[in-house]
């Protein structure tokens, strides 16, 4: 899922370059910014704004909400930089932090209007789904467009947060399953036995729209 | 939409493509700038650092030995001294208060002038300052057992 090249080692394992390199460069960043370099912060925020506000805005599906929720958690993240210890990854400690405000978020207001963006980049969406659209909707992929995404969000929202987590993360995200449960403080089998759920889930509820 | 069917793994994907324009995260960074001097402003980086040091639990444990030591170690000088210079006439609560340090008091007075509906349950007295040469006033407080404080 993830867009980061992966490779395999001597001894068969799959080495994630990628991220490897990513973690080198995040370690050096969070001691500049442990010793007070600002512009080391703001490279920090920018490297991971869009995927913190991507997973964030997915679970409580709101755009200013989610705005203001990995605000916060940059803030919260930054203020305590120095209880990072360097134990797992620096955007897994990230994600857990904004990824925990939006829980609470959600608990504190369950029942949330869904704004989906009017402004999403087609060019950016799946070619595959929008050459379907195209073919089989008489040429108004806009409108089929937004009205899968509606559907997709009300799905979405019927899940649990537990589940909903899961599924934002690994699907949408593009994170491991040992990321997911790093962030989300349970093992690797839980992430997956709720992933299956909510998969199973979200078939049933969208079977009219998907194979 | 029956023959457009598609897989649920590629409708999350399109998912991926919604994300905020320049304009927005403009915006968001401004936002975030503004939070981030909120928050230096209301809690100095010192008072954080020493937050991090200390745990509530660990503060208070520290403060609450802190107060055993000062008392195990002050306390038996202070009892013993004030005994051997008052006497031993005098009980202990009398002696503790007689050498609680008094603040400058310019006349002594013969009734609490301050309240003087209280005197039905406090009754002015004169006693000896610590210095044994000024009178100080001593309310006795019908309350609280004899209990005396001194102004």
């Amino acid at each position: 899922m993830s867009s980061i090249d992966t490779d395999v080692d001597s001894a068969g394992n799959i080495a994630d370059k990628g991220k490897i390199a990513a973690a080198d460069v995040d370690i050096e960043l969070v001691e500049r910014v442990k010793a007070g370099d600002s512009a080391a912060f703001d490279a920090l925020t920018r490297k991971y704004r869009q995927r913190l506000f991507s997973a964030v805005y997915n679970m409580v599906s709101n755009r200013e909400d989610a705005m203001d929720i990995v605000q916060d958690a940059f803030i919260k993240a930054f203020s305590s930089i120095n209880a990072f210890r360097g134990g797992s990854a620096f955007y897994t400690w990230l994600y857990r932090i904004a990824i925990n405000m939006a829980i609470t978020f959600l608990k504190r207001a369950r029942l949330r209007r869904f704004f989906s963006f009017e402004n999403a980049d087609e060019e950016m969406a799946s070619g595959e789904i929008l050459d379907k659209l195209s073919v089989d909707s008489g040429g108004d992929r806009a409108a089929i467009l937004s009205e899968l995404k509606e559907k997709l969000n009300e799905a979405l929202q019927t899940l649990s947060i537990k589940h909903r987590t899961v599924v934002v993360l690994f699907e949408i995200e593009g994170l491991s399953h040992q990321e997911i449960a790093e962030i989300t403080g349970t093992s690797e089998g839980t992430v997956r036995t709720r992933l299956h759920y909510a998969k199973q889930q979200l078939q049933a509820i969208l079977k009219d729209y998907i194979k | 939409m029956a023959d457009n069917k598609i897989r649920l793994e590629d409708l999350l994907a399109l998912k991926r493509a919604e994300r905020p324009t320049e304009r927005e995260w403009s915006e968001f960074d401004a936002k975030l700038k503004d939070k981030l001097v909120e928050r230096i402003v209301r809690n100095p980086s010192v008072f954080e650092r020493i937050a991090a040091r200390f745990s509530t639990g660990r503060a208070v444990m520290l403060g609450a030995a802190s107060a055993a030591f000062m008392a195990a170690v002050f306390a038996p000088i202070y009892v013993s001294s004030s005994v051997v210079q008052m006497g031993t006439s005098m009980s202990a609560s009398t002696v503790s208060a007689s050498r609680t340090p008094l603040p400058t008091v310019a006349a002594s007075y013969a009734v609490n002038e301050l309240d003087s509906g209280a005197s039905a349950s406090e009754s002015p007295v004169l006693a000896p300052m610590s210095s044994s040469e000024l009178p100080a006033v001593r309310y006795v407080s019908n309350h609280l057992d004899g209990t005396s404080f001194l102004f």
